[in-house]
Parts: C-alpha cells; sequence; structure tokens
C-alpha cells in the first residue's frame, strides 16, 4: 500500500462517439518499469494525455499520493511526470546545450531577475547533463541547434531531457520508434540506469521485445479497456491479448 | 545655411530611427522572440502618446516621469490584453490584437473632453528633470542612449533564462507545458516587457514633435514595424536594430523624387508591405535571423 | 420606431452576415486569415466607380465588369501569391503576415489612386424613401436585404446539402485526410476563392451604395466580419451568418442609447465580452484543444 505512487480509478475519455478509455482502472508502484501495450487506437497515448493534463477526461479519478490530480493545471502536473511524445518534441530553434538547461528550473526566469544572470550560473547543470551524457554514452553536440540533429539523436536529446528534469514518475510514448539498434541499445541502458536510481516508468510501445526485455509489468489495452495486465510473459501469453494485439491464435 | 538644414534633417532622421527602434524591440521581444503575433502594439503607443501628451499638459510632469509612466501603463495594458487573448491560436490572437488597435483609435476620436478628438493635441511641452533648455540635439542624445540602454536590455533578456523560456515557448508550447513551465504567465510577461517599450515609443514621440493626433502614430507603423523585423531577421536585436534603420533611412531617398505627399504617403506604405513579402518569400531568415518561422 | 430598428438591424445584419460568411468560410476551408478581405470589398466598389465614372458603359455593364475584375482578383491572389506560399509548406505564420501585407498593400493602392475623400456612387435609380409598418426604408435598403438574404441561404444549401459543400466541409474538418481521400484541394481552393470573391464583390458593392466609398472602410468590414464570425461561432461557418444579424441588431439598438460614432467601439465591446465570456461563439462547437501526440 505505501509504495503505490499512482491511483486510477474508472478513467473514461470519450470524443464523440468513440470511447477512447472506458472505464480504466491501474494501480502504479514506486520503482518499477511499467509497460503499456496495445493496437493503435487502443487508448495508450490518450491515457498520457490525460495524465499531463492536456485532456480532460469524461469520468473518474486520478491519484497520486493522496494529491487528486485532476485539479492541478498541466504545467503543475509536470512535477509529477516528465513526459515524452510520439513525435519528438524539442526546441527545434535552440542549441542542444539550450534544450538541457531547460530541463532545470532556474531562479532567473523572472522579470525581476534576469538582469542579474551570469553564465557561470549554469556551468554546473551543463557538467550535470556531460556527466549523464557520458554514463549513457551519448554523445550531442551542445551547440548544435535541435533542428539539425537526426532522429535518433533528436530521441536521445527529448529521452535525457525528461530524466534529467526532476520528477517521480517518467511517461514514456514510443521511445525507441523507428530508431537503429544502437540508439535502442543505450535507450534501454538509460532505462535500467534510473531504474537503479529509484525511478518509476511508464512506457508505451509497440516494440514488443522491447517491452518485454524492459518492463518489470505489463498492462495490456484494447478499445479504451483493459485487457489484461501481469508479469510480461503472463501478458504475452494472455489470448486476449495474442488475439486483439499481437494477432495469433496460439500461445508461444 | 544649407548645411545647418541638412544637419538638422540628420537630426531629425536619427531620433525618428531611435524612437521606432523600440517599436522594433517591442515586436522583436513578442513576435520574434516568444512567437506571439502580437499586433496590438501602435495601439500601445498610440494610448502612451496621448498619456504622456495630458501628464505633460495637465500634470504638468516632466518628461522622465510621463516617459516612465506611460510606459509602465503600456505595459500594464499589454499584459492584461495578453491575458485577455491568449485562450485564442495564432490567427484569430492576431485578429484580437489587431483590434485593440482600433478600440484606441476609437477612444481618441471621439473622447473629445479629454483627448479633443480628432484635432489632437498640441503643444506638448518638453520640460525635462535633467536638462534644460532642450534642444534637437540634446533630444538626440537622450534618445539615443535610451535606445542603447534599451537594445542592452533586451539582450540581456534574450540570453537569460527568461529569454530562454520565451524562445522555447515560441518553438513548443506544449513541450513548454510539459516541462512545467507556466506558458500562460511567461507570455503575459513577454506581453509586459513588449507593451513597455510600445508605450517608450508613443511617448517618445509625443514630446518630440509636441503635437499628436489619433493617426500620428499607430496603424499606419504596423506594416513599417512588421518590415523591420522581418526584414533583419525575426528574432535578432541587431536585425531589428538593422532593419530599422534601413527601412527609416532608405524611404527618405523617395522625397527627393518630388512625389506629391498625399502619393508619397500611401506609396511607402505600399512599399512597405512589398518588402515584407518579398523578404518572407525568397528569404523568411531576414538579414541575421537564424529562426526558421 | 421598433419597426424602424427591426430595418435597420437587417440592413446592418445582411451586409455583416454576408461578409462574416465569406471570411469564415476561407478561415475554416483555406485556413488563411483574411485580413483582406474587406479590401477585396472596396475595391470591387471602387471599381465599380471608376468604371462608371469613364462613362462609357452602362450601369449594368459597369457592375458585371466590377463583378469580373473582383473575382478575377480574388482569384489570382489565390492562385499566384497564397499557393506559391502553399507549396513552400509556409507556416501558418508566414500566411497570416501575408494577407496583412496583401490587405494593407490594397488599402493604401486604393488610397493613392482614388485619394482619402469620400465618395458617392451615383445610382441608376432614384433612391426612394418608402414606409413599411412605420419605417422608413430605402430602395437600397431593400436591395442589400434582398440580395444577402438569398445568397446566404444559397450559400448554406451549398455547404450542406451539395457535393461541392461535401468537399469544402472535408477541407474544414480534416485537410489532411481529405487530401488522402482524393480531393483535389487546389480546384477547391480555386473554386472556394471564386465564390468568396463573389461574396465580396456583393458585399462591397451594396456598402457602397448605402454608405459611400472611402478607403479606410475595408479594414472596417474586415473587423466587423471578425467580429461576426466570433459571435456566431468561428468553427461553423454559416454560424456568422446569424453571428451577422446579431451584430447588426445590438449596434442599431446601441445608437438608441449611445451617440452615433460610437457604433464601431461598441461592436468591439461586444467582441471582447464574448471573447471573455463565450469564446467558442454562440453555435461554435469546440475550442480546439492542443492535444499532444
Amino acid at each position: 500500500m505505501d509504495d503505490i505512487l499512482l491511483r486510477i480509478k474508472g478513467l473514461t475519455k470519450r470524443f464523440g462517439g468513440v470511447v477512447a478509455l472506458n472505464n480504466f482502472s491501474i494501480e502504479i508502484k514506486k520503482g518499477l518499469i511499467y509497460g503499456l501495450i496495445g493496437p493503435n487506437g487502443a487508448g495508450k497515448t490518450t491515457l498520457f494525455n490525460v495524465l499531463s493534463g492536456f485532456l480532460d477526461p469524461d469520468e473518474g479519478q486520478i491519484r497520486f499520493l493522496n494529491t487528486d490530480i485532476l485539479k492541478l493545471k498541466p504545467f503543475e502536473r509536470a512535477n509529477i511526470f516528465s513526459r515524452s511524445f510520439q513525435l519528438t518534441r524539442n526546441f527545434l530553434n535552440l542549441t542542444v546545450q539550450d534544450n538541457l538547461l531547460l530541463s532545470f528550473r532556474s531562479n532567473y526566469e523572472s522579470i525581476l531577475s534576469f538582469i542579474f544572470f551570469k553564465y557561470e550560473e549554469e556551468k554546473e547543470l551543463l557538467k550535470q547533463s556531460s556527466s549523464f551524457l557520458r554514463e549513457l554514452d551519448v554523445s550531442l553536440d551542445f551547440r548544435a541547434l535541435a533542428r539539425d540533429l537526426s532522429y535518433g539523436q533528436s530521441k536521445l536529446l527529448e529521452m535525457v531531457r525528461c530524466v534529467l528534469r526532476p520528477h517521480q514518475i517518467l511517461l514514456l510514448d514510443e521511445p525507441v520508434a523507428g530508431v537503429n539498434p544502437e540508439t535502442r541499445k543505450k535507450i534501454n541502458h538509460m532505462l535500467k540506469l534510473q531504474k537503479e536510481k529509484g525511478d518509476t516508468i511508464i512506457l508505451i510501445e509497440h516494440d514488443i521485445n522491447f517491452v518485454m526485455t524492459c518492463s518489470d509489468y505489463v498492462f495490456a489495452l484494447a478499445e479504451g479497456k483493459l485487457i489484461a495486465q501481469g508479469s510480461p510473459l503472463e501478458v504475452r501469453n494472455n489470448p486476449q491479448v495474442l488475439k486483439s494485439y499481437l494477432g495469433e491464435t496460439e500461445s508461444v | 545655411m544649407i548645411e545647418a538644414e541638412l544637419l538638422n534633417y540628420i537630426i531629425h532622421i536619427l531620433i525618428i530611427f531611435f524612437i521606432f527602434t523600440f517599436f522594433s524591440l517591442s515586436a522583436t521581444i513578442s513576435i520574434g522572440l516568444t512567437g506571439l503575433f502580437n499586433l496590438s502594439f501602435p495601439g500601445l503607443a498610440l494610448f502612451s502618446a496621448y498619456c504622456s501628451a495630458l501628464l505633460a499638459i495637465h500634470g504638468p510632469l516632466p518628461f522622465e516621469i510621463c516617459l516612465f509612466a506611460s510606459s509602465v501603463a503600456s505595459a500594464i495594458i499589454g499584459y492584461f490584453l495578453s491575458a485577455i487573448s491568449n485562450r485564442f491560436k495564432g490567427d484569430y490572437y492576431a485578429l484580437v490584437t489587431f483590434g485593440f488597435n482600433y478600440v484606441v483609435l476609437t477612444v481618441c476620436l471621439n473622447w473629445e473632453s479629454l483627448t479633443n478628438g480628432a484635432l489632437g493635441i498640441t503643444n506638448i511641452p518638453f520640460e525635462s528633470l535633467l536638462i534644460s533648455p532642450m534642444t534637437p540635439l540634446k533630444i538626440l542624445t537622450v534618445y539615443g542612449c535610451l535606445c542603447i540602454f534599451s537594445i542592452w536590455f533586451s539582450l540581456k533578456l534574450k540570453r537569460s533564462p527568461l529569454g530562454r523560456c520565451l524562445m522555447a515557448i515560441r518553438d513548443d508550447e506544449v513541450a513548454m507545458i510539459s516541462i512545467g513551465r507556466n506558458v500562460f504567465l511567461l507570455k503575459n510577461l513577454s506581453a509586459f516587457v513588449s507593451g513597455f517599450f510600445s508605450g517608450s515609443v508613443g511617448a517618445l514621440y509625443a514630446h518630440y514633435i509636441s503635437y499628436i493626433d489619433p493617426f500620428s502614430v499607430g496603424l499606419h507603423d504596423l506594416v513599417f514595424v512588421l518590415a523591420s523585423v522581418f526584414l533583419g531577421g525575426l528574432g535578432s536585436l541587431k536585425g531589428a536594430v538593422a532593419g530599422t534603420f534601413i527601412l527609416t533611412s532608405i524611404p527618405e531617398l523617395l522625397r527627393f523624387l518630388e512625389i506629391p505627399p498625399s502619393v508619397l504617403g500611401p506609396l511607402r506604405q505600399m512599399i512597405y508591405a512589398v518588402i515584407l513579402v518579398i523578404i518572407i518569400w525568397l528569404k523568411p531568415k531576414g538579414i541575421f535571423g537564424r529562426v526558421v518561422v | 420606431m421598433f419597426s424602424q430598428l427591426i430595418v435597420n438591424s437587417l440592413v446592418s445584419g445582411g451586409l455583416y452576415a454576408t461578409l462574416g460568411f465569406g471570411f469564415s468560410l476561407i478561415l475554416n476551408a483555406v485556413k488563411i486569415l483574411p485580413f483582406f478581405f474587406g479590401a477585396l470589398g472596396i475595391i470591387s466598389a471602387y471599381s465599380l466607380y471608376w468604371l462608371l465614372e469613364l462613362g462609357r458603359f452602362s450601369f449594368i455593364t459597369c457592375l458585371l465588369l466590377s463583378a469580373l475584375v473582383t473575382i478575377c482578383f480574388t482569384v489570382s491572389l489565390n492562385q499566384f501569391l497564397f499557393k506559391v506560399f502553399r507549396q513552400k509548406k509556409a507556416s501558418e505564420f508566414v500566411m497570416l503576415v501575408l494577407g496583412l501585407a496583401i490587405g494593407i498593400f490594397l488599402e493604401n493602392l486604393l488610397l493613392m489612386l482614388f485619394g482619402p475623400d469620400v465618395k458617392t456612387i451615383p445610382l441608376p435609380f432614384e433612391n426612394q424613401n418608402i414606409q413599411i409598418f412605420g419605417a422608413h426604408v430605402t430602395f437600397v435598403q431593400i436591395l442589400i436585404f434582398a440580395i444577402s438574404l438569398p445568397l446566404l441561404v444559397a450559400s448554406v444549401y451549398l455547404i450542406y446539402f451539395t457535393y461541392l459543400g461535401i468537399i469544402v466541409r472535408s477541407l474544414i474538418e480534416e485537410p489532411q485526410t481529405a487530401e488522402i481521400l482524393g480531393v483535389n484541394k487546389e480546384r477547391a481552393f480555386f473554386l472556394i476563392f471564386l465564390v468568396c470573391g463573389l461574396i465580396a464583390f456583393l458585399s462591397g458593392v451594396l456598402y457602397a451604395f448605402e454608405y459611400n466609398l472611402e478607403p479606410f472602410v475595408g479594414v472596417n468590414l474586415t473587423i466587423k466580419a471578425f467580429i461576426s464570425a466570433i459571435i456566431g461561432g468561428k468553427d461553423v461557418v454559416p454560424a456568422s451568418i446569424a453571428g451577422g444579424f446579431i451584430l447588426g441588431t445590438i449596434e442599431n439598438v446601441s445608437t438608441y442609447y449611445l451617440p452615433a460614432s460610437y457604433k464601431d467601439g461598441v461592436s468591439f465591446i461586444v467582441m471582447f465580452i464574448f471573447l471573455l465570456f463565450r469564446p467558442k461563439g454562440i453555435f461554435g462547437t469546440r475550442l480546439r484543444q492542443e492535444t499532444a501526440g
């Protein structure tokens, strides 16, 4: 009971006639990596959008520890959730360095204080970012514009930004979609590192192997409903999951 | 004799350039850095011009106080206008802020007991606390210093974490929300600073020309300012200054072509509009800009 | 008195409704903010004026030629400017600047060609005043109503009951899907601009018949169109028709309590009230939320 961070109860979201989330209820415990799988349109990204506050649910409750987070504005929820997006969102006209620095709250972001800002103030944060990148064996040119990065590098930048931000739960939406095996390994490594540090992660992925190797626990969605949950192997062999998602009629 | 005339003419052009640089700074902060297509800056300048004129006449308050007070007032109005308009996406936001200019114009035209309507306000005194008496050369120096200070201020803003936040909002508002920044507040702050600079334009202009009417500052400056910042490069402070300088000085060459004033006015507007279209067609980044719009 | 109010409201309302409809159509289907929409209307009026001044053609011929000019011009704008920018995949922002620049260019062109004085269009018939239920109505006013109402009915029929309408609606709702499913976007835009050119022509000319002609009326008309769209609901194209009539009514009611020159100010206040308390408009469907994908 103590280590349950997030309780989602009876979450329902409709778009006109379509029910994107249907009476969805799950619990997230601290320190585990959760996989969220399901066919396209199952409601996975909708769930993330509701959690981040970009969508308001029609019914349901979401509690983080003892707080009803539905009362929080989207930017306030970012104190809890650090989120990445299906279509990578970096600040394209800013440098990699600026992108990374934005992960940290600065005291010089108000009208009264910005005059007093000096570059030295951020050296420490840059060192922190650099050493984290080294840990991951990722090299990014700090002075490159985010717009000029390759797809894999953009994905990595977004991941790093997400992780560097102080957060309670990481929400990763298809972190390895379309990346080459090299980058996939690095992201996998990053997630393992985070787990060692006690971080809690929920990731959406279509790459079943990735989900199986990475996750401690898996939720399977179809048509907005939770159809299975359990260890990766259990869910993998669940007949309903096989039918709706994997398109197989027999378990392997 | 001719030399004195020429000198006075150059001083006049430079003063106008300094005044309009404030406009470009305002537009750069709002449109260039934060990505808000906030078109209310002409209206804020007109408001501030009247505000400053009335304070100078009825106070009577010295120039520095008039300038500061009306700039702050513009900044506050800019803040609240932004707060109201922010619920709209891009193009409606632009049109709402554009509409604000008409509200100001309508009030200035109709509230005759205060503003003297279409006749405008004349004989605005230029009483400075520090310098007396005022000559054009002294005005040039004062305005130049204020201008340089404002450019320095804007540079500081751009290169600070606050500036970084504003530029990030321009790039991706959703991402900014998801990294925990209060985007609504930041946008309003941007409008506040931008409004302050727009307000400065009005006050500086009113005191220099010593006459203000509902059409002296305002809507017809809109295309000039937009052309200046796009020419210089959206988001670049160097560009804002350069663009303003180019567009202030080059049309002055038109004066020597002996075109009748009734044609000159609209012709200049058309030229600015064409320049604007050419820039966004051929070189959208402008001269110094690095931002892909 | 009450019947006069109704008559006046229907007349202004009819004009605003027509303007609002054309404005909303371009805004929603082509996704460009038509800053220049009013200017198009004024172009039609000025071209009619000029053709009549030539004295060589009959009124009807001038009318038809003027319609031709307006429609050709509107379609050319699309083909030679907007299409080019669309092919460059210009952002919404750039299209906005383009629309603004075009609007400013056109207004100043008219100012330069025709001068700032008010022009009247010599009507081929006597604009007699008749009485209906105690209200004074002129022929022109009846004409406005008689043309705008069927035009609007036909337009709504077009959008909701014809094949072309389905194409237009698909472009409004889901432009990418529409393209994938084979809708020829460019052809559709051509037709939309054609229709809007006609609407601009009719509203411009009718306006000029009733109210006389000045170069900067264009912006005023664009703003009224925009306010009509806001009141009705900016997402739903026919809603701006209702919005237009409501605006007309409110404006005319206000003249009983305030001096007439405040009419425009009143429409702004109405706009701000709607923006603050009901930004969707009366019939608007949704405030498109930014969903993160």
